[in-house]
């Protein structure tokens, strides 16, 4: 008796969403019971076996297939309930017939092989085969489709733009699409967060064993493999340290027509990368969709996906690959294609819980009404439109202080997200140039993708600039809205710098982070110049005195797309609200992060650590120190500490990390020792030194 | 030959001695007996070491006395002393002809009997019957003097207002002469390096044990006796946070008039002292002179910053004249010797020497003194304009209870020659700031800048701390001076009373103390703001406070502009110093960090000083390390801790001994909190643990 009482009550279930089905746009329902085959182990080419996990409708038949794949050790046996499998969509995309292929990277988790590089040549056509693999299995309906998050994200761009022939439409969430600008040399200065976390986070998994309950005998062969073979990825950060083939071979930009499928881009404003999200949607010649909410990174249905508003982003995704892997007239693609958050004023605090802002629909990015304004920098510190008068060589200087950048947070929260928000700009600002406007008559909304023209010279041959763009509120507090830096070497390219002749002016142009931002009534626009942003952009290596110029023929400025109001105005966005209770501060793990000023030995140092009580996935501690006295000499030392069960025995892999500089050079060393119950099993170490170059 | 050029150079000295004004020479062997033990009027012993001339006769005698261990460092050659703080050139003095003699505070050293209270009243009269003592004493002849500095320079006024009959002499070196204002409660807010440093120090001093060589058998009984009765004396600083009889019965003011007899004060712009030193020296009113040159906490010989000097002869000038009658010509000096600083880009530690020059003035403050109002007008300019026909307005900013990490620690505080105050740029990002434009000339201020203030809160309690400081063209802030007030002191610093939020009130701020040179094409700036962490405890509550300028509210600073000296009186000159220029690396191995806490929002100062030592005969080697961390937080200012702790090692005749102090000031909302706990162990073993806790109401502070 007590079996069948649910059977009926999902009958009545199905028979109500059909109505609602015929009426309303339709979407996949959630039919199917979900069954996980972890252990699927796929041949490449070359005989290297990767390991597949796949999550399926249980049930016979033909189904469109999502791949999903990463460094990160996500191959797993499954979790005790299948809802709680990472990320939230592969589940909730199996119950509604789709089959979810997701696999490690050939070096890494439970695959074999081994891995020298990120985006290895090797790994991104391995992904190619498995894309076409998997259109070839008899439960798949031919339609292959990707979604992922980051490294998952990132890759679909590697995979897209080689076209297999099955792969139809893909969900970038959260990537950059020029993996040197946008991620390991921002501006062409290294990003601390590379060495202090990435780096040493990637060594210790790379060179940890697979997971037995997975990959049975094999794994000791595989491990073996592995620590034979493997090579920290960070040497090639910094034998790379110039943009060049090495990147772009990895990078979507600048070929943006090689991409066929339909495109779905999801960025979040405290995230890394909702700039190059956009900047992809623009240049992309496909069917295609963006949206940019709040979040960090994370999914925007994750129970922390902060800051919030959170929503249930599946059902947008479900919408997407409806319309193009099971061809259902979704709506998805009569709706505006570009939908956003727009922000407004809150005071700046190192974690928001949710932002202060509304969702907007466009039918552009940027925005086609937008009226690109020149803000130009004036006497007396002040912000305008009016183009200056004065002579050509009236400018502002100041001393290059190496320790500028306490208030910026963390570009992406990098690993100390959702912390390291920006805070009140105004002790960094103290050691800026700051040009501010009139307190605004009126909110003046600020969308799109600013530009910093700045006319500048140096005492030094190499200068960096950081421009900050920041909403200065009535009682003084100065929010960071959007930033952006250039090393002055890499005016003309970043593949080939140029060293500035001292006291020369340049002109340089760069573009801010993208935004969406209102500046309210009574509140003030200021622009902020100085020459490090530390947190993000490793010092530039010489002493220096610089100058911003403001005069007639060379009138710095920053142009901002002022936003008229919407006429007519779009419908506003209707989201699925999120499946989970809004979380609380005491949720939220908290990680060390600290920055000290050392007054005896004048040095500025941040640290961190990851919040205790999580180690199942390791603890990362870094600190980076930039000296006042010499900005050449800085210095990261970091660690990854990975513990990892296997059969009986604690295997911990320890990965330690340096990253130094002096006038000179960059000296980096990566050591990976491995213990099983507490002997050493392995223990190798790398050294490489670059020579400095203008950075 | 060589003879009669010696001949012939002692018969110039003594022509010059005769024309110049002559001081005593060296002409004798030095005696140091260090188990000397003078009895007080309740049979306490206190531990004393007599350095005198090794000779028959009487001589005039010198006294020090501090609750700082010294007794076994003072030694009978100059030469031979390390440099230190306390045991300053006992034998320079008895060679010429004076009997040095220092001794312990009871229950502090070698001395017998307890402490519970710093500068108690049974401390204060044995410094009256040891006067005495010493006049009765064979080798006296009857007249006595004082000397010493910091808190062998404050005793000397409490022992002064006693008027013992033997008398004759002071010579305060670096003293306050309020022990409230000047040193805990600065503007009635606790000073943080009471607990960080002094509170721990002390305990830890007062529970170690007496040096065996000195006092003998009697080590077991002496110290078990301190074990039992002492108790740290922090608990007295922190149940005392209102102004009273506790602090009046240490302090020389208000009554200065008690002070009968002659007196040369003397301290440092780098120091902790210079504005009551300078103080005292207007009030008094007895034969005075005073000397204030660039150095922080240390005799002049051997300060930084420099240039030193050879202090030894002016204090020798001074005795000889009031002691032993003799016309050295001090008398005859102008009465006030100034160094007078000029612009130096800050550093984090004291400078190796300061820029400026010595000046003569004939009083303090100079009477030539224009004291110039400068007022506070909009969009951040000072000028001597006045506002009051500005129309009346308000700067106001938000209470953030972190501002002050670039002011650094008053003096260097427990990590002296570092915690000075750096570029004050990044405090003045959270502040209001008033600037002047470019000085189209020097401006020379020595005297007692006030700012007088027109303010309110949305709070029923709020500090205001004003920061005078030179803007050079590089945009470089410099501290020059500051000081604070809390508001529910303004009438008085004994009874706090509550603000009306949202009332204006004026606020009456002396700063402290000036001899600067704003140089051409530089700024003068005013910063205000309602916190300086490290040297002021941040107030609870939170607030917007606001500085009313123009009108009825002209708020402004006056700024005592001294034209030049007309007619010009001679340059000083001084005695070069004994020793070569000290090193900042062998003065102290300290750590000063200030840590922002971006989870958290709080920001941590953590202070490290370690020193080692060791007894001349190498045996006993001696160690002190102490170390702190205080906390204030940005989102709740009620909530700041200070943890603190130090730790002796001493050599006992059973072994190692380590002396470890623990103490924990927290404070909410409601009350200050204090825990201290001292612990003894004796070759690894606990012989002794006792801790205290009290709580006291937080009172408008």
């Amino acid at each position: 008796m007590s079996g069948l009482a649910p059977l009926r009550l999902i009958a009545t279930v199905f028979a109500t969403i059909t109505i609602t089905m015929t009426t309303q746009a339709a979407v996949s329902e959630a039919k199917y019971k979900v069954k996980i085959i972890p252990d699927v182990r796929v041949p490449m080419r070359d005989g290297v076996e990767l390991a597949v996990k796949i999550t399926r409708p249980d049930a016979e038949g033909q189904f469109p297939a999502i791949m999903e794949y990463n460094p990160y050790r996500r191959i797993a046996k499954p979790l005790p309930d299948y809802n709680d499998e990472y990320p939230p969509p592969v589940p909730y995309l199996a119950e509604r017939g789709y089959v979810i292929v997701q696999f490690d990277v050939r070096g890494t988790g439970n695959s074999g092989g081994y891995s020298t590089d990120i985006y290895s040549d090797e790994e991104r056509q391995d992904a190619y085969e498995m894309v076409e693999w998997i259109a070839r299995q008899p439960w798949c309906t031919g339609k292959v489709g990707m979604l992922g998050k980051s490294y998952s994200a990132v890759v679909q761009w590697q995979v897209a733009v080689q076209n297999p022939p099955a792969l139809k439409a893909i969900i970038v969430r959260s990537a950059n699409h020029d993996v040197y600008t946008d991620w390991t040399n921002p501006g062409g200065a290294i990003r601390p967060y590379m060495f202090e976390s990435y780096g040493p986070l990637m060594t210790a998994y790379n060179f940890a064993p697979p997971d037995i309950d997975i990959v049975g005998a094999k794994w000791s062969e595989i491990w073996r493999e592995r620590l034979d073979e493997s090579e920290p990825w960070s040497i090639g950060y910094i034998e790379n340290i110039l943009h060049g083939p090495y990147w772009q071979r990895r990078s979507l930009q600048p070929g943006y027509d090689r991409v066929k499928c339909a495109v779905y881009v999801v960025g979040g404003w405290a995230d890394w990368y909702a700039t190059p999200l956009l900047k992809a949607f623009s240049n992309l010649n496909v069917p295609k969709k963006a949206w940019v909410g709040p979040w960090g990174h994370y999914y925007p249905e994750e129970k922390l996906a902060l800051p919030g508003p959170r929503v249930d982003g599946r059902h947008e995704y479900l919408k997407w690959f409806d319309y193009w892997l099971k061809d259902l007239d979704t709506g998805v693609m009569d709706e505006p294609p570009v939908t956003l958050f727009i922000r407004k004023y809150k005071e700046p605090a190192p974690i928001y819980l949710e932002e202060n802002g509304f969702w907007r629909n466009e039918n552009t990015w940027p925005l086609a009404r937008a009226n690109n304004t020149p803000m130009y920098f004036q006497p007396d510190w002040e912000l305008g439109t009016e183009a200056p008068e004065e002579a050509s060589d009236t400018y502002d200087s100041y001393e290059y202080h190496p320790a500028v950048g306490i208030a910026a947070g963390r570009h992406g929260r990098g690993n100390i997200t959702p912390w390291a928000m920006p805070l009140d700009q105004r002790i960094d600002e103290a050691y800026s140039l700051s040009y501010t406007t009139a307190p605004l008559e009126e909110d003046t909304e600020v969308t799109g993708e600013p530009e910093a023209t700045l006319y500048v010279s140096s005492s030094a041959d190499t200068a960096y600039f950081a421009v900050k763009l920041c909403d200065v509120s009535p009682d003084g507090t100065s929010k960071l809205v959007t930033d952006g830096g250039l090393l002055a070497t890499h005016r003309e390219s970043h593949t080939d710098p140029k060293a500035l002749a001292p006291g020369q002016v340049y002109e340089l142009k760069f573009e801010l982070k993208s935004t969406a931002y209102i500046f309210e009534k009574g509140h003030r626009i200021r622009v902020n110049v100085t020459s490090s942003d530390f947190q993000n952009a490793w010092p530039a290596g010489k002493p220096a005195v610089n100058a911003v110029y403001r005069g007639a023929r060379q009138s710095s400025h920053l142009t901002l797309p002022i936003v008229p109001e919407q006429n007519p105005k779009l419908p506003p966005p209707d989201f699925k609200p999120s499946p989970h209770p809004d979380p609380k501060l005491e949720d939220v793990p908290r990680p060390e992060h600290t920055i000290t000023q050392d007054l005896v030995n004048l040095t500025t140092t941040t640290s961190f650590s990851s919040p205790s009580g999580t180690p199942v996935r390791g603890v990362n501690r870094s600190s980076f120190t930039v000296s006042h006295r010499d900005p050449a000499e800085a210095v990261i030392r970091s660690s990854y500490e990975f513990p990892v069960p296997l059969l009986n025995s604690e295997v911990n892999v320890s990965a330690q990390s340096t990253l130094a500089s002096d006038k000179a050079a960059y000296h980096h060393m990566v050591e990976v020792d491995i213990t099983v119950n507490g002997m050493r099993h392995f223990n190798k170490s790398w050294s490489v030194t670059v020579p400095r170059k203008l950075n | 030959m060589l003879a009669q050029q010696t001949v012939r150079f002692i018969l110039i000295s003594l022509l010059t001695a005769t024309v110049l004004g002559a001081v005593s020479q060296p002409r004798y062997k030095v005696k140091i007996d260090r188990t000397v033990r003078p009895v007080m009027r309740d049979g306490v012993e206190l531990g004393a070491v007599v350095v005198r001339p090794d000779a028959e006769g009487q001589f005039p005698a010198i006294m020090n006395y501090t609750p700082y261990r010294t007794l076994s460092h003072v030694k009978s050659s100059y030469d031979e002393e390390k440099y230190s703080n306390t045991t300053h050139g006992p034998s320079y003095f008895a060679e010429r002809g004076y009997a040095v003699v220092y001794y312990d505070v009871r229950g502090t050293g070698n001395s017998g009997g307890s402490s519970q209270d710093i500068y108690s009243e049974k401390e204060q009269n044995d410094a009256y019957d040891m006067v005495e003592w010493i006049a009765a004493q064979p080798w006296c002849d009857g007249g006595v003097g004082m000397w010493g500095y910091s808190y062998g320079g404050v005793v000397q006024w409490q022992v002064g207002i006693k008027n013992p009959p033997h008398l004759k002499t002071l010579v305060v070196g670096s003293a306050n002469d309020d022990v409230y204002l000047d040193w805990v409660y600065p503007g009635g807010s606790l000073r943080p390096y009471m607990f960080d440093t002094y509170s721990p120090l002390m305990a830890a001093f007062n529970f170690a044990p007496p040096d065996i060589d000195l006092v003998g058998q009697k080590w077991t009984e002496i110290w078990e006796e301190r074990l039992a009765n002492n108790r740290p004396w922090g608990i007295g600083y922190i149940t005392h946070p209102v102004h009273g009889s506790y602090w009046t019965d240490r302090s020389l003011q208000p009554d200065y008039s008690r002070v009968k007899v002659p007196t040369l004060l003397w301290s440092g712009w780098a120091d902790v002292y210079p504005t009551p030193i300078l103080r005292a020296f207007a009030n008094l009113e007895v034969p005075k002179k005073v000397l204030v040159g660039p150095w922080g906490h240390w005799w002049p010989e051997m300060a930084v910053p420099g240039p030193r000097i050879d202090g030894r002869h002016e204090l020798l000038k001074w005795y000889d004249h009031w002691l032993k009658g003799m016309d050295t010509g001090v008398m005859d000096e102008p009465p006030v010797t100034l160094f007078v600083k000029e612009y130096k880009e800050p550093e984090p530690a004291m400078y190796i020497d300061d820029n400026g020059f010595w000046r003569f003035e004939n009083e303090w403050p100079p009477a030539r003194n224009e004291n110039t109002p400068m007022y506070l007008h909009a969009d951040g300019l000072l000028s001597e304009d006045t506002s009051a026909s500005a129309p009346e307005e308000a700067d106001q900013y938000t209470y953030d209870p972190t501002v002050g990490a670039t002011s650094g620690i008053y003096w260097g505080g427990g990590v002296l020659p570092w915690g000075m105050a750096i570029d004050q740029r990044t405090d003045e990002a959270l502040s209001l700031t008033y600037t002047t434009p470019p000085l189209e000339e020097d401006v020379e201020a020595i005297g007692e800048p006030i700012a007088v203030l027109y303010v309110s809160s949305s709070a029923t309690s709020a500090y205001f701390h004003v920061k005078l400081t030179d803007v050079a063209p590089d945009g470089t802030s410099k501290w020059i001076a500051d000081e604070g007030l809390l508001a529910s002191h303004r009438n008085s610093h004994a009874v706090p009373e509550p603000l009306e939020p949202g009332d204006i009130y004026e606020l009456r701020i002396p700063l402290k103390f000036v001899a600067y040179v704003f140089p051409k094409g530089h700024r003068i700036r005013v910063d205000i703001a309602s916190a300086d962490f490290q040297n002021a405890w941040p107030v609870a509550e939170k607030a917007v406070n606001k500085i009313h300028r123009g009108g009825r509210n002209p708020s402004y600073i006056v700024l005592p502009i001294t034209p030049a000296q007309d007619p010009k009186l001679p340059t000083p000159e001084f005695k070069p110093s004994p020793r070569p220029a000290p090193k900042l690396e062998d003065l102290n191995t300290v750590k000063h960090e200030i840590t922002r806490d971006l989870v958290s929002d709080t920001v941590t100062v953590h202070l490290m000083a370690q020193r080692n030592g060791k007894s001349d005969d190498g045996r006993r080697q001696t160690g002190r390390y102490i170390s702190s961390n205080y906390t204030v937080s940005k989102a709740n200012p009620a909530e700041a801790s200070m943890r603190a702790g130090c730790r002796l090692t001493l050599n006992g005749p059973e072994g190692e001994i380590i002396v470890e102090s623990s103490e924990t000031l927290v404070s909410d909302i409601t009350s200050f909190r204090f825990l201290t706990q001292v612990e003894v162990t004796v070759q690894g073993k606990t012989h002794f643990n006792k801790s205290w806790r009290v709580s006291v109401p937080r009172r408008l502070n």
